[in-house]
């Protein structure tokens, strides 16, 4: 079954915006608390209001600022990549790669990040270790993947491409293995989350402003609004944090994944799918300018290629036999299938299933 | 002394010293904090990193595996439903084997998965003398793409060449699947390994009982009449668990004994084995009176550590 986490959209380059999202959330929380505040400074210049109801605008102008940082998270920071002409996505506007898993990058343990996101890289097939970004460039059957593409290098966006470390020797970084690797993420819902709550908590905060407005009892009702606002940021910085797949949980899916030992041995081959998009984020946060697979739509592990495969175009058809059974294993006929008797089926076919009844 | 000179330093200057102390840790911390949010996200250096995320799926490629069943309590053959070998296009039993001679052997292979198929599974083939924890010989391997349940390619079939040794005799063989990645790793193995003996009252087996363990066993031996039979049509009611229960139930070791009237002899009953040593076990199986027909037994070996192996010997009576 077709099941995966999406909570961002990409955005066309046309409607994309680079400045850094920390000046686009400040424009933001000021173009909602500057109407908003209008209203009680004039009322504390005619002397009506209390001139202290104004400090409420910070807690506004707080929140106002997060849903917009969340928003060009969630909304603004992926670019889309239009497709190659010779490497079109699938029908579900995915594209497929194959390759070693380099680093993981789990959501961080600190409780304030709530970007809870579980990202991977992964050498693509039939690229060797310590392949640079020109190595890698349009290098069939992956290739293109991490190729520049004119949608960014017409907007002027310097692309870095991304590299990865194969088996960290902290106190021997010579020997370490640096290649042009794939970043591909599987989507957590921490932003999304936050998001929702700034969105909800808004409303109290400003509520707070106005209600500070009332004579006598004012302030108190004010107080507790705002309060409030503060409470939803305080339990949705929570609940990201908490929102992601236990590992304890009961789930025959949940499963390991393994980067190279010392000997840049042992490491899970992935078949990932996903939306190919750059993330504009990473020049921020990374100084790099990479594309990946965002969202994984689906990943499992497979068998290593070998290198004849390699040489004689083996992978290519590999590659089509995984598009194949991905597209069986999500096609609505196979999830109708998956529904009737004779497929509930979880020991052996001939021990707990049944026979369909065929009618001639 | 010591101590109260020491309250008296903390109360006149010590707490400056404290807190100089305690902001540089803070500042440390806040430091080391703001420095890894500007770095975002870093990888880890564990090799091997938990996930659980719905996009990442495991498949359960099975073949019937006579282990595995039998640690769910379930009686087995080892006539296995999964393993079927052809001459010249033709289905043979796998007790009729002639000596050098080119075999098509073909494996029905499952998944157990809804959302992981397989591309390039690893399927190896091999077979071993006739008995019980005999010795492996590779036939070969081969790679098949296996669907997801219920849809196209699930069951896959793998299939192999295999010319039997020049010496006459009875062989079993194996199918064992090589996945990369699997939910369940103990449905993999499937084994055939029968023989058929005529009774002229009665039939006798012979069949070779090794210990494939590096420990000393002592082996019982257990008997039972079953076979799987085809599976119960389908109807409203297929599909609730209970109904799978019910179907599963009607598996359970002990539920097909031995008819009435047959008598079971094994010789040696109760052999015990140094590791590696084998031994040769005859059965004795003798029909009642008027019987005709075909009667499969299974003979099932069993150490302490549980299921060794076994075989299905049918008796045959014109």
């Amino acid at each position: 079954m077709a099941n995966f986490r999406q909570y961002t959209q990409c955005v066309d380059i046309s409607n994309f915006d680079p400045r850094n999202p920390y000046v686009i959330a400040a424009w933001l929380g000021l173009y909602v608390t500057l109407p908003i505040g209008v209203l009680p400074a004039l009322m504390a210049i005619g002397g009506i209001g209390n001139p202290l109801c104004l400090l409420l605008l910070a807690e506004v102008y707080f929140i106002a600022g997060v849903v917009g940082y969340c928003y060009w998270w969630l909304f603004r920071r992926l670019i889309c990549i239009p497709d190659p002409p010779d490497h079109p996505a699938d029908s579900a506007g995915d594209h497929l790669a194959i390759g070693t898993l380099i680093d993981i990058l789990p959501p961080p343990p600190t409780l304030p990040d709530i970007d809870n996101d579980y990202s991977i890289g992964i050498l693509l097939q039939c690229i060797p270790l310590r392949a640079t970004l020109a190595d890698v460039a349009n290098k069939p059957p992956y290739g293109y993947l991490d190729t520049e593409q004119p949608v960014t290098r017409n907007a002027n966006l310097t692309y870095t491409g991304n590299t990865g470390v194969d088996h960290e020797f902290p106190n021997h970084p010579e020997l370490e293995i640096r290649s042009e690797i794939l970043h591909c993420e599987f989507e957590g819902r921490g932003v999304f989350d936050m998001f929702l709550a700034a969105r909800f908590a808004l409303f109290p905060a400003v509520l707070a402003v106005f209600a500070c407005l009332i004579p006598d009892v004012g302030w108190l009702i004010a107080l507790i609004l705002a309060l409030l606002g503060i409470a939803i940021m305080g339990i949705a910085v929570a609940i990201g944090y908490l929102d992601e797949g236990d590992p304890s949980d009961v789930n025959p899916n949940i499963g390991e994944l393994h980067r190279n030992d010392e000997n840049h041995q042992g490491a899970d081959t992935l078949v990932i799918k996903g939306h190919w998009v750059c993330d504009a984020g990473h020049r921020f946060d990374h100084h790099q300018l990479y594309y990946e697979l965002h969202p994984i739509t689906f990943c499992c592990k497979t068998s290593p290629v070998t290198l004849a495969d390699c040489v004689g175009g083996g992978v290519i058809l590999l590659k089509k036999r995984w598009a194949n059974a991905i597209g069986d294993a999500t096609s609505t006929a196979t999830l109708e299938n998956q529904k009737l008797p004779q497929n509930q089926w979880q020991v052996h076919p001939i021990i707990d299933g049944c026979q369909p009844v065929v009618i001639v | 002394m010591k101590m109260f000179l020491f309250i008296l330093k903390t109360l006149l200057y010590g707490w400056a010293v404290a807190l100089r102390d305690l902001s540089r840790i803070v500042h440390e911390v806040c430091a080391r904090w703001f420095r890894r949010k500007r770095r975002g996200k870093i990888p880890t250096p564990n090799r091997c990193v938990p996930i659980n995320n719905p996009a990442f799926v495991r498949p359960d490629p099975l073949i019937y595996d006579q282990y595995y069943l039998t640690s769910l309590g379930l009686a087995v053959t080892w006539d296995n439903p999964d393993i079927q070998l052809y001459l010249n296009g033709a289905p043979v039993d796998s007790n009729q084997l002639l000596p050098g001679t080119t075999y098509e052997v073909m494996a029905q292979i499952w998944n157990n998965s809804t959302d992981a198929p397989v591309v390039g599974l690893p399927v190896a083939f091999s077979f071993l003398e006739f008995g019980v924890g005999t010795v492996s010989v590779p036939i070969g391997s081969t790679h098949i793409d296996l669907g997801v349940k219920g849809g196209p390619n699930c069951p896959a079939y793998a299939t192999m060449l295999w010319t039997t040794p020049t010496t006459p005799g009875h062989y079993c063989i194996q199918v064992q699947l090589q996945p990369a990645d699997d939910t369940n790793t103990q449905n993999n193995l499937g084994q055939e390994n029968t023989n058929v003996g005529a009774a002229h009252s009665p039939a006798v087996f012979t069949f070779t009982l090794r210990n494939a363990t590096d420990q000393p066993k002592s082996y019982t031996f257990a008997v039972d009449a079953y076979t799987p039979g085809t599976p119960d049509p389908c109807n409203d009611v297929s599909n609730t668990e209970e109904a799978r229960r019910a179907r599963l139930a009607r598996h359970r070791r002990g539920s097909q004994p031995v008819p009435a009237g047959w008598q079971i002899k094994i010789d040696p009953d109760a052999p015990s084995l140094a590791p590696v040593d084998a031994t040769l076990i005859t059965v004795t199986a003798t029909p009642p009176g008027g019987f005709t027909g075909n009667q499969a037994l299974n003979v099932n070996a069993f150490h302490e550590s549980g299921l060794a192996g076994g075989v299905t010997l049918t008796v045959a009576v014109a």
